[in-house]
């Protein structure tokens, strides 16, 4: 049956893929270095109007580079522009793309749940709610992509205001009741978990 | 709580009530809600599953609600209940196959649902029979509201409720409809339909929700985005597209029963004398057999048996319920035989003529 899988497009686009074309002039070989690049700023495409979600930077070679921002079905068209070979891109660069991946993001790491962003692209989840502000800058296209929106406009919970400065208390009380656990300071745990109890009741 | 007094009932979805139930089988609101100040269900470890899941059936017992909600330990269960529970729609496949404390609280009436643990630490579910998803958002709505007096969510005033996935940030609402829709299938149209509704950002799927088989002719139709729309808007983007899909089948249903009459007349009745007669029968097989009969009755073809006696059929001969109503776990081969026997014989019930 036909289920529209919302996973597919932004994947693709979260993708690095990275290739080395072998264009043949007359006289010499030359190699040339293409890495497409998800980049989380929007910019609009060079061939159309839609906003750009692939940014490509070729390297020409003698420090020469050329750089361009299209919309994912212009990149198609672009990809299959003369001098362009798109036979075997994918599966030589398969290997190099994702450590590649790794370098270029995934190094920031939430401070509370602890993933990279590396870890949200492979198993497609958040860590915690703070991840939604670490990983800003490369959520909001994703956003923008499934949503067309960045900004919540529904209901808000009535007692918000009120729970938000308890909220804070208890992430951290909760970590702190999370290390003395693990460094088996069981007194401290207990005195941490009244501490959240009387928190949480108030 | 005792489980196999569940196999007695139809369940909310399959009541076959409400208005336009001859097509819409029934109006689902699920909202994805999570505590702040714990990690998503996803990077908690087994302690603070723990927790969450203490805390969560605590207030989930205590809220300020009728029908009274009463908690159901899922770790606990056989596989078999929690099977029972997924066809029944209460819990998720996804919660009934993951591991580590996790439970449902439900209403005796089996309309309102709330899962612990989930992929997020709440997924809170209205199932209303027929078309009516306005009683069932103000019925998850109010509920809602209530356990927000109990319960911390996690919500930035930006993006609203935060979720593990940022599919369903924001409202964190997802609201769906179950249609029956064999007559579009039998001319081919149902392909169409979809294209219009991924058109206008709605999913279209099986009756078992994401990635699951339209067996038995059975299709949902929800909303993709959560986010910048309130839930009105949301539910009312869903609830207009609906009568033009109702109207879609209506229409195709009159064209088989002026055109093809014999054609349809003829598949009906071979759909009810293989339900009657066979030996064996695969649980999709029957989901199709049975669609196929539903959409006889509604058409005035056939009146050895009547829509709720369909529909209880239908979640009668689903894998758990049928082993539930047998009294003993059976084998994929088993099963099959004893779902043809058990047709066969609720079939006479139903119509002692037959045979």
């Amino acid at each position: 049956m036909s289920t529209a899988n919302l996973w597919d497009p932004p994947r693709k686009r979260l993708g690095v893929t990275f290739a080395l074309f072998l264009t043949a002039p007359s006289t010499l070989l030359e190699w040339r270095l293409e890495i497409v690049l998800w980049n989380p700023i929007m910019q609009k495409c060079e061939r159309c109007s839609s906003p750009a979600t692939i940014h490509i930077t070729e390297i020409l070679g003698e420090g020469k580079i050329e750089e361009h921002h299209v919309c994912e079905p212009c990149y198609k068209h672009y990809d299959q522009s003369p001098g362009k070979s798109a036979t075997g891109k994918a599966a030589s660069a398969n290997a190099a793309a994702s450590e590649l991946e790794e370098a270029l993001f995934g190094q920031q790491e939430c401070p509370d749940c602890g993933i990279k962003f590396v870890d949200f692209r492979n198993s497609h989840r958040l860590g915690c709610s703070r991840d939604y502000q670490v990983f800003q800058a490369e959520l909001t296209p994703l956003l923008e992509n499934i949503h067309g929106d960045t900004r919540h406009c529904g209901k808000t919970p009535r007692r918000y205001p009120q729970t938000k400065k308890a909220e804070a208390e208890l992430v951290q009380l909760r970590q702190r009741l999370k290390r003395a656990v693990d460094r088996e300071d069981y007194e401290e745990a207990a005195r941490l978990r009244d501490q959240i109890r009387v928190v949480e009741e108030a | 709580m005792n489980l196999n007094s569940l196999t007695k009932t139809n369940g909310e979805w399959l009541r076959a009530l409400g208005p336009d139930a001859d097509i819409v089988i029934s109006s689902r609101i699920r909202l994805a809600r999570n505590l702040s100040s714990f990690p998503f269900t996803n990077r908690v470890n087994a302690h603070q599953k723990a927790e969450i899941e203490t805390y969560l059936k605590g207030r989930l017992e205590a809220v300020d609600f009728e029908p009274r909600l009463s908690y159901l330990n899922l770790a606990a269960l056989s596989t078999l209940d929690r099977l029972l529970l997924v066809e029944r729609q209460l819990i998720s496949r996804e919660l009934a196959n993951s591991e580590g404390p996790r439970g449902v609280a439900f209403a005796p009436n089996e309309i309102i649902s709330v899962m612990v643990n989930e992929e997020d630490h709440i997924r809170l579910q209205v199932i209303r029979s027929g078309f009516s998803l306005d009683e069932a958002w103000q019925e998850a709505d109010r509920l809602d509201d209530k356990l927000e007096e109990k319960v911390p969510y996690a919500f930035s005033e930006e993006l609203g409720y935060l979720t593990a996935c940022p599919t369903n940030v924001g409202t964190g609402l997802r609201a769906s409809v179950m249609l029956h829709l064999p007559a579009l299938v039998l001319i081919k149209q149902i392909e169409k339909v979809f294209r219009a509704l991924q058109k206008i950002n709605l999913a279209v799927r099986g009756l078992y929700g994401e990635g699951s088989r339209a067996s038995g002719d059975f299709y949902q139709i929800s909303n993709q985005v959560t986010l910048g729309k309130s839930e009105t808007t949301i539910i009312n983007e869903i609830r207009d597209v609906i009568p033009n899909i109702v109207n879609y089948e209506r229409q195709a249903r009159q064209a088989l029963t002026r055109e093809s009459r014999p054609l349809v007349l003829d598949r009906v009745q071979r759909a009810f004398g293989t339900l009657k007669s066979a030996a064996m029968m695969t649980s999709e097989e029957t989901m199709d057999l049975l669609s196929s009969v539903r959409l006889g009755v509604n058409l005035g073809l056939l009146d050895d048996i009547n829509i709720t006696e369909v529909n209880e059929l239908f979640i009668h001969t689903q894998p758990a319920h049928l082993q539930k109503l047998i009294g003993r776990e059976l084998d994929s081969d088993e099963r099959n035989s004893e779902r043809a026997r058990f047709l066969r014989n609720r079939l006479r019930e139903i119509d002692p003529q037959v045979n």
